[in-house]
């Protein structure tokens, strides 16, 4: 295991280094400039040239992207040439809300999913299990714009349940960046419940897709496990319907489910962009979308980089659970 | 046996997604009768506003401010919160563009045009409890016009400077201000290397709002960043340390000390930034937030139908115009741009896509600004056999084909660009122009007219201080190169005599010359149908009807000194 550990870590860096070259190349694609982005319609070409040469970009590509990875390889990750921000610092703030909102999603996602998919799959061919798949299908289809401004219409504007958008109020101390966690810490019951509210309504657009694929796959999963033999043993030997499923059959069928989780909450914390743009929610999503448009090299570089990280780092978690779900599992 | 019940869930989730999409009609923001859960609470009707004191003013706006300083931005949502922060010598009136005083009492130019002096106002502190005097004025302007100056950001913050380069001619000894000096603790003088026709109205600009001096000594590269330690104006409104969430909101609190608080009511100006205009407005009704901006034409009838809400409408500053390229043919043929202005019914354009808050623009400048000749009343007016035949005439009896390019993102004078440039694009072809329709994202967009790529073109500018210089000078203006005349750099039209006029007009410091000088510039634009105006259009803001002393500025800049709060 140990040594599988290493090689899987070792792996990271050329997979990395891969990234920041595709991701470089890309974004010095895009037709426009950092300058032009920046200033106003009235610009001239003159004003032009001469910020961007001040910032830098007019030098040749090889030379910024040695001189971006000397830093990155220094452990600085850069700042914004338009507000001056630290990469690092803006992260600070908005890896926390994003992951406050990917995490939320992602539980409500995985419970009501896997519970979907262990009932539809139980009660397999009766309305429940047919309903249960179609709202999953058009989970999955629905655009999660117009979803996340009709639940804003519904719930904060006419019955005025809940806020419109954005993140609410941060805690006088902030400690993990985590709203949630930080107004528990501080014992603020208040706050907590604050800021529940304004996560309702983002959580609950975000977990549609993964709520989605996780009811159906564990409902396949849980089928293919059911047909298997040892549960008409286990059943025949006189045992009760819900110990079948919660300790033998659950068990067998979550390997697939987890990849799955797995692979949702990587796509999550990258792609909420559109859930955090709906309700403003300051995150990572609405970061990198603000520093493609302002043509922000460094910021959209240095947020990829930590992006690709963060996947690679989920799926190294997901495999290695492999190895606790199913002992049949070793890796060399 | 599979029952047909099975079927049952699939026909209600088809039903209801038919019936959202019919329950729909076309607007820019969903009916509220799609929602799911519609239950239509009708709001608690307001009490008429009692006696208003206090309270926290939420501003919704369309994103982040890029810093603290306003020397350094030049886009509307920074501006408008360093307005309430930081002040200028002289201010303009409150819905026009007379010179009032503001920080400076009296002001006076020498004969010759060429040295300006300001009285400065007695009494007056920075928040940070410095005085304001004639030496923090010097501080200011010299920090921007030296590229060299000490207190500079060691790199380049925001848009570094943008304004003082664009309005001053440059830094440095281009700049167009020689020296500033304080004469005495309250008296401060302006040394000009010329005549200045728009000195006063650029001095009245809000990017121009004095800093204390003290803030940019204490941290001249962090002062103006969200984790500032602290940063100082003279405004009715003050910022304090940790006030500015990134991303998220700034939070401004009332100045006790201000030279005018009496006028001032609110406790608290909260500024949120909410990106999705539909959020925004969602928002608005849901009543987080007091006011906001920066939203379609389309969603104003919704606004006037909520009894919670009113419009307040701006006077409008701005003009949405058709650029022409007269280095691609055949817009180098003069009756074939006649023909293209002469083609636009850009009356029923008005009515149908800005729900009637726009005027057709005859001319580049806007009613009410210094040279606005009200004798032209039309540019080219709609005349659809005029134009066939003026295409004809030129040589295209039968038409040509081209393209029309326009923006992708909502702006002040285009709010909705893809339907307004497929109106024009319906007009050119019933006189025989087939313009096919064209976008790209907005920063190439920007660049791609500006070097001549497109044949015709949406784009538009709202103005900064009210001065004709301001509006003509930028678009028509030569391109200097080598220290000769070129075409203008986006559209490639030159007039040598136009070009002189507006370097006679900017010089010019008396007001009626100056308006002659450049009611000649617009004839001539109009004669050569330089580029053809279409628009003047007032993007209002939209309030709970709580609000009430808001009044918005034409130049999109408003302070909150005079707004007051029903509870």
């Amino acid at each position: 295991m140990g040594r599988y550990l290493a090689r899987r870590l070792l792996l990271l860096v050329p997979t990395l280094l891969g990234v920041s070259v595709i991701v470089f190349l890309f974004i010095h694609l895009i037709p426009g400039d950092p300058a032009t982005a920046i200033l106003r319609e009235s610009a001239t070409a003159e004003q032009v040239a001469a910020l961007n040469a001040k910032l830098g970009f007019d030098r040749p590509l090889p030379v910024q992207y040695l001189e971006y990875m000397g830093r990155i390889l220094s452990g600085d990750l850069g700042e914004s040439f338009h507000t001056r921000l630290t990469v690092v610092d803006q992260l600070k703030q908005k890896l926390p809300a994003t992951f406050e909102l990917a995490f939320s999603a992602m539980v409500i996602g995985t419970l009501v999913g896997v519970l979907l998919g262990i009932l539809a799959a139980i009660r397999r061919g009766s309305m429940f299990d047919y309903g249960t798949m179609t709202v999953a299908l058009v989970g999955v289809s629905m655009p999660i714009f117009w979803l996340g401004l009709m639940l804003i219409y519904a719930f904060a504007v006419n019955l005025r349940w809940l806020p419109p958008s954005t993140r609410g109020d941060p805690p006088e101390l902030v400690r993990t960046g985590l709203y949630t966690v930080d107004y528990l810490a501080a014992l603020d019951l208040a706050g907590f419940l604050g800021a529940l509210r304004y996560l309702a309504l983002p959580a609950s657009v975000l977990s549609t897709v993964p709520l989605a694929v996780v009811a159906r796959q564990t409902r396949s999963a849980m089928l293919e496990v059911l047909g298997q033999d040892f549960v008409r043993t286990a059943r025949s030997k006189g045992l009760r319907q819900k110990t079948v499923i919660a300790r033998h059959v659950l068990k067998n069928a979550m390997l697939p489910v987890i990849t799955v989780v797995g692979l949702q909450t990587g796509a999550l914390l990258s792609g909420a962009v559109l859930t955090e743009t709906v309700f403003s929610w300051p995150g990572l999503g609405t970061y990198v979308l603000e520093a493609i448009l302002a043509r922000d090299y460094t910021v959209v570089q240095s947020v990829v980089l930590v992006f690709a990280f963060i996947f690679v780092m989920v799926n190294l978690l997901v495999d290695l659970s492999y190895a606790w779900l199913d002992p049949r599992i070793k890796y060399a | 046996m599979r029952s047909r019940w099975q079927l049952l869930p699939v026909l209600l989730v088809v039903a209801a997604l038919v019936a959202a999409a019919c329950g729909q009609t076309a607007p820019a923001t969903p009916a509220a009768t799609a929602a799911p859960a519609a239950a239509s609470a009708a709001p608690a009707a307001t009490a008429a506003p009692a006696a208003a004191t206090g309270g926290n003013f939420r501003f919704g706006q369309s994103g982040d401010i890029a810093a603290l300083d306003p020397w350094n931005v030049t886009d509307g949502n920074s501006l408008l919160v360093t307005r309430q922060i930081f002040e200028t010598l002289v201010d303009y009136e409150p819905t026009g563009f007379k010179i009032v005083p503001k920080l400076a009492t009296k002001w006076e130019a020498s004969a010759d045009g060429k040295t300006w002096t300001f009285t400065l106002r007695d009494g007056v502190k920075f928040h940070d409890g410095t005085a304001f005097d004639a030496a923090a004025v010097v501080t200011n302007f010299d920090r921007a016009k030296n590229t060299k100056d000490a207190l500079r950001p060691s790199k380049p913050v925001a848009d570094d400077f943008a304004y003082y380069g664009d309005m001053w001619n440059g830094f440095d000894n281009d700049s167009v201000i020689a020296k500033v000096e304080a004469k005495s603790a309250n008296t401060v003088v302006f040394t000009l290397k010329s005549s200045f026709g728009p000195f006063l109205a650029n001095m009245a600009m809000s990017t121009f709002g004095l800093i204390s001096p003290k803030s940019m000594k204490d941290d001249k590269d962090g002062f103006m960043l969200p984790a500032t330690k602290g940063v100082a104006g003279t405004g009715p409104f003050s910022f304090k340390p940790g006030a500015w969430l990134k991303g998220q909101s700034l939070t401004l609190d009332k100045n006790a000390a201000y030279w005018d608080a009496g006028k001032v009511s609110l406790d608290k100006v909260t500024f949120r930034f909410i990106a999705d205009t539909a959020a925004r407005i969602a928002e608005l009704k849901a009543g987080t937030v007091d006011a906001i901006r920066d939203f379609s034409p389309a969603d104003i009838p919704a606004v006037k139908a909520d009894p919670n809400l009113q419009i307040i409408p701006r006077p409008a500053f701005n003009v949405a115009y058709i650029g022409v390229n007269l280095a691609i043919k055949p817009f180098d043929n003069l009756g074939v741009r006649k023909a293209v202005a002469m083609a636009l019914n850009k009356q029923a354009i008005a009515t149908a896509l800005y729900a009637g808050e726009a005027k057709v623009a005859s001319q580049f400048l806007v009613p009410g600004m210094v040279g606005y000749d009200e004798s032209v009343t039309d540019f080219y007016k709609y005349d659809e056999a005029g134009a066939k035949k003026a295409l004809a005439d030129a040589g295209f009896p039968n038409g040509f084909e081209t393209e029309l390019w326009y923006m992708p993102v909502s702006r002040p004078y285009y709010p909705d660009p893809k339907k307004i440039a497929e109106a024009f694009a319906s007009d050119l072809a019933k006189v025989g122009i087939k313009a096919a329709l064209k976008t790209e994202d907005w920063t190439p967009y920007r660049k791609d007219a500006r070097e001549n790529k497109f044949g015709l073109w949406l784009l538009g500018w709202t103005g900064d201080n009210g001065d004709p210089d301001n509006f003509l000078n930028v678009f028509f203006k030569p391109k200097v190169v080598d220290g000769k005349d070129t075409p203008i750099e986006a559209g490639a039209w030159s007039n040598p005599q136009a070009w002189d006029l507006l370097r006679k007009a900017a010089t010019e410091t008396d007001n009626a010359k100056r308006a002659e000088l450049y009611k000649q510039v617009s004839k001539i634009v109009q004669t050569d149908v330089a580029r053809i105006p279409t628009f003047h259009a007032n993007p209002p803001t939209a309030a709970s009807k709580k609000v009430t002393g808001f009044i918005p500025h034409p130049t999109g800049g408003e302070a909150f000194t005079g707004v007051k709060l029903a509870k």
